[in-house]
């Protein structure tokens, strides 16, 4: 970190690289286009060098990098076109733990996650996002806060409103 | 209760996500042209000085996150207004957290480093919020029924906020005078109220849904007045700060 900040580029990339794939599944979370993510990501990044010198040394640098890429990715969201829908991974097998379940089990299991996955689509954008980083991607809530802009607080009662909802559709 | 945040987990790790990109191989070849951080945002303010569009090829040249947003930039110092086909989407509820952390009067001035205007005849604010290095909102009235709005930043090339207004067509901007200094009117349908930190970035979520808008300058700020105003209006209260 401290090479970075002294303009050390080969450093910076180190930290890029420990960072890009979080950087980039936030960015698309966002942007629903890898295109646009992948743009955002790595716009966001550059702009982070560049203001590497106002950043609080000992402070988490994660929370940071995203907020910088997160508001990247939201403003290609804006200008951008087709958005693309999540999917799950077509070999997905049963989670973990105890025998292998039966075909029919595994159907039924996968069935249950496309239908929660629905759900969650189906949220009003602020609720899903919220959602998506603390759970799909297991943001913190700081974290989270940063990407979306919001206090620590407020992650934590959209989350919450957003599960609660997710309740009751799924009862 | 927390199952069902167990299973969201579960959820994540089955999504057939686009894979990540090599972006240490192609940020770190960029990152020569992206040094000299103070020379850019000396361009940025400048920018932000421009009356109208003569920089609006540099602007696109200059800002690749934007290629396609920006159509026509209206600028005071610290204040762009940026004209698009469609806004961004808008959190109302999320309002006045855009404005910062809420405290007393004096903590604002002691934070910003000036003297905060106030409207006369208004009374003391019922709510002063302050967002780092240096914007100063005060807020009349309460919770759903905020009469009036009005924000105060010192602009100066090293440092300070810019106010961004970003509206559609529909949003009507008029030029005019404020005790002799420049100002601009906005007005007609909604547009969003955003700020510019000097790192360069644009925050711009969340956002505030403006009314009328009075922006202009005085000595060393740049001010902001918003609330459901004619002009007139507007101008009546501009002209009775202190």
């Amino acid at each position: 970190m401290d090479r970075a900040r002294r303009g050390d580029g080969a450093a910076f990339g180190e930290l890029v690289r420990a960072n890009q794939e979080i950087a980039f599944r936030t960015a698309y979370l966002i942007t629903r286009n890898a295109a646009d993510a992948e743009d955002a990501a790595q716009d966001g990044f550059v702009k982070a060098y560049r203001a590497l010198h106002r950043f609080r040394p000992g402070a988490p640098l994660r929370p940071w990098l995203l907020q910088i890429v997160a508001n990247e990715a939201r403003n290609r969201r804006r200008s951008a076109g087709r958005r693309e829908a999540l999917a799950l991974r077509a070999a997905a097998q049963a989670p973990s733990g105890g025998a292998a379940p039966s075909p029919e089990g595994q159907a039924v299991a996968a069935d249950e996650r496309r239908r929660l996955l629905e759900l969650v689509e189906a949220l009003p954008e602020d609720q899903r996002l919220v959602v998506a980083l603390r759970t799909f991607l297991d943001l913190s809530e700081q974290e989270t806060a940063a990407v979306l802009g919001v206090r620590p607080g407020t992650v934590k009662s959209r989350l919450s409103r957003a599960l609660e909802r997710l309740r009751e559709a799924h009862a | 209760m927390p199952e069902l945040e167990t299973r969201l987990r579960a959820l994540g790790a089955e999504l057939e996500l686009p894979p990540a990109p090599d972006l240490a191989a192609r940020v770190v070849p960029l990152l020569g042209a992206a040094e000299r951080p103070q020379r850019r945002w000396a361009l940025r303010l400048a920018l932000a000085a421009a009356v109208v569009l003569a920089l609006l090829g540099a602007v696109l040249a200059f800002s690749p996150g934007a290629r396609s947003a920006f159509l026509e930039w209206l600028g005071l110092r610290g204040a762009v207004v940026q004209l698009v086909d469609e806004l961004p989407p808008v959190t109302p509820s999320q309002s006045l957290e855009a404005l910062g952390e809420r405290v007393t009067l004096e903590e604002a001035e002691r934070r910003v480093g000036f003297d905060v205007l106030q409207l006369r005849g208004q009374g003391r604010p019922d709510a002063v919020y302050v967002k780092e290095p240096g914007l100063v909102s005060l807020v009349y009235g309460r919770d759903l029924d905020v009469r009036l709005i009005f924000s105060q930043v010192a602009a100066t090339i090293d440092e300070g906020f810019v106010f961004k207004k970003v509206g559609t067509r529909g949003t009507l901007v008029e030029e005019l005078t404020v005790d002799g200094a420049r100002g601009l009117f906005l007005t007609g349908e909604p547009h969003v109220f955003a700020y510019m930190t000097p790192d360069g970035d644009f925050h711009d979520e969340p956002v505030y849904l403006a009314r009328d808008v009075l922006l202009w300058e005085r000595g060393p700020l740049t001010l902001r007045l918003e609330g459901e105003l004619t002009r007139e209006q507007a101008l009546e209260l501009a002209a009775d700060v202190r």
